[in-house]
C-alpha cells in the first residue's frame, strides 16, 4: 500500500508512469485497478470502462475485475473516493487528481481524507496532474507519498517543489520528455509498493 | 533560508533508516504502459483463493455502494473505532490534539538533538522547532508513520527518539487531561 503523485506538463509522461505502476501494483499485490479517468486518455483507454459508479464498484468489488470510470461531475469522484474507504482492497489512479480538488474546494473532501486514509483502506492511491498549486493542499500531500516530479514549467508549481523539497527549479524545468526525479521522504517502500521503485 | 526537507535531513542524517528524509533520485518513464494482468492474475475478491478477504468480499462490495451512495463515511484516521495500526495513541486523539502532540514532539525532538550536538541550535532549528500550522498538519499526518520509527530508534540512539517518544507520550496525557477537562467543564456548565 502506498501513495504517490505525478507531477508535470502535458506530453511529459506522467501518466504513462503511473498506469505502468498500477500494472505492476496489480500484479503484486493481485487487487484490482479502480482508474478515474478525468480526461478520457489513451494511456488509459486498456482498462475496462465502467458506464457509472454502481457500475465500476460492481466490477470492482463484486467481481474482481479492474474498472476505469470518466467521472461526469465532482460527485462521481467523492462516491468512489468513499467506494475505496469502505470497499478497501484496491489499486487507484486519479488522473489529473487537482481538477477535482478544486472542484471540491471548501467541502469535506472524500478524496482528500482518502489521502489521509489509505493505509486504513489498505489501498494504494497513484494520482496525476499538472498542477501542484494550492488546490492540492498540504493535507494531500501530508502521509508522505512518493513524487515522480517529470518537467513542470508553472513558476508557481517550480516554487513550491524547491520550497518543500529542495528541487532545483532549473533542473525540473528543463528535464527531457519522460524523465523524472523520484522523490521520497517516507519509509523506504517495500513489499509490493517496490513496484514504484 | 535551507529548505525544510533538508533540515530534517541534516538533523536525522545519521539514523539508519532515512525515515524523515528525503531522497531524489533520477529516472525515466517508459514509452507505454505494461498492461494491466488479466483478470486469472488478479483474481476476484470474493473468490476462494484469496484468503484475506475470502468472506467479506460480498460485505466489502455492499460497504462500497452503500459509501457511494450515502453520505461521507466517517475517517478512519480520526474515527473512536478506527484500528490503531500500532500507534499506541490509536485513533482516539481528535486531530487538533494530534497537532498539537506533533508540535511538542518535533520541539522535543529538535531540543534534543541540538543537546546532542548533533546540531547547532542557531536560526534554522529553531525555526524547525516552530513550524507553520501546515507544516504541523503535515507532521501530525505523519505520526502513525513517525511513532513506530521512533520506537525503533529508541534502542539504538535513546538521546533524541528517547526524548522524542517522551514528547509524543507528555504531549498526549497532557492532551488528554485537557479534554477531560474541557468535557468536566461543559459537564459542569451544563448543569448550572
Amino acid at each position: 500500500m502506498t501513495s504517490a503523485w505525478y507531477i508535470g506538463c502535458p506530453g511529459a509522461g506522467k501518466t504513462t508512469l503511473a498506469a505502468h505502476h498500477l500494472a505492476h501494483l496489480t500484479i503484486e499485490t493481485k487487487r484490482p485497478a479502480l482508474v478515474i479517468d478525468s480526461g478520457n486518455v489513451a494511456q488509459l483507454a486498456h482498462v475496462p470502462r465502467a458506464a457509472s459508479v454502481a457500475d465500476a464498484i460492481g466490477r470492482v468489488w463484486r467481481r474482481g475485475e479492474h474498472a476505469a470510470l470518466t467521472p461526469r461531475n465532482a460527485d462521481d469522484v467523492e462516491a468512489l473516493a468513499r467506494a475505496v474507504m469502505a470497499g478497501r482492497d484496491v489499486n487507484l489512479l486519479v488522473d489529473e487528481a487537482a481538477f477535482w480538488m478544486t472542484a471540491n474546494k471548501g467541502r469535506d473532501s472524500a478524496l482528500l481524507r482518502l489521502l489521509r486514509a489509505w493505509r486504513h483502506a489498505r489501498a494504494s492511491v497513484l494520482l496525476t496532474t499538472q498542477h501542484l498549486t494550492g488546490d492540492v493542499s498540504q493535507a494531500a500531500l501530508s502521509c508522505a507519498p512518493v513524487l515522480f516530479v517529470f518537467r513542470c514549467t508553472s513558476p508557481t508549481v517550480l516554487d513550491r517543489l524547491e520550497r518543500e523539497y529542495g528541487l532545483d527549479r532549473n533542473r525540473v524545468a528543463t528535464l527531457a520528455r519522460g524523465k523524472y526525479l523520484r522523490v521520497e521522504s517516507g519509509f523506504p517502500l517495500d513489499g509490493p509498493d517496490r513496484a514504484l521503485a | 533560508m535551507e529548505p525544510i526537507g533538508q533540515v530534517r535531513s541534516r538533523l536525522l542524517g545519521n539514523a539508519s533508516e532515512p525515515v524523515l528524509a528525503t531522497t531524489v533520485t533520477e529516472g525515466t518513464a517508459p514509452l507505454e504502459p505494461d498492461p494491466l494482468p488479466p483478470l486469472e492474475a488478479a483474481p476476484r475478491i470474493d473468490s476462494p483463493e484469496t484468503s484475506e478477504t475470502d468472506s467479506q468480499g460480498g460485505s466489502a462490495a455492499s460497504a462500497a455502494e452503500a459509501a457511494a451512495a450515502g453520505p461521507a463515511i466517517e475517517d478512519p484516521v480520526h474515527a473512536q473505532s478506527a484500528p490503531n495500526d500500532g500507534n499506541p495513541f490509536g485513533g482516539a486523539l481528535t486531530p487538533e490534539a494530534l497537532v498539537q502532540l506533533c508540535d511538542v514532539a518535533m520541539f522535543v525532538t529538535v531540543r534534543a538533538a541540538c543537546a546532542a550536538k548533533r546540531v547547532p541550535w542557531d536560526d534554522q532549528t529553531q525555526r524547525l522547532a516552530k513550524l507553520s500550522k501546515a507544516e504541523r498538519a503535515d507532521l501530525a499526518a505523519m505520526a502513525p508513520l513517525a511513532i513506530p520509527y521512533l520506537s525503533k530508534q529508541f534502542a539504538q540512539a535513546p538521546d533524541w527518539a528517547g526524548a522524542a517518544m517522551f514528547g509524543l507520550v507528555f504531549a498526549s496525557t497532557a492532551s488528554a487531561h485537557v479534554s477531560a477537562a474541557t468535557a468536566r467543564r461543559a459537564e459542569s456548565d451544563g448543569s448550572d
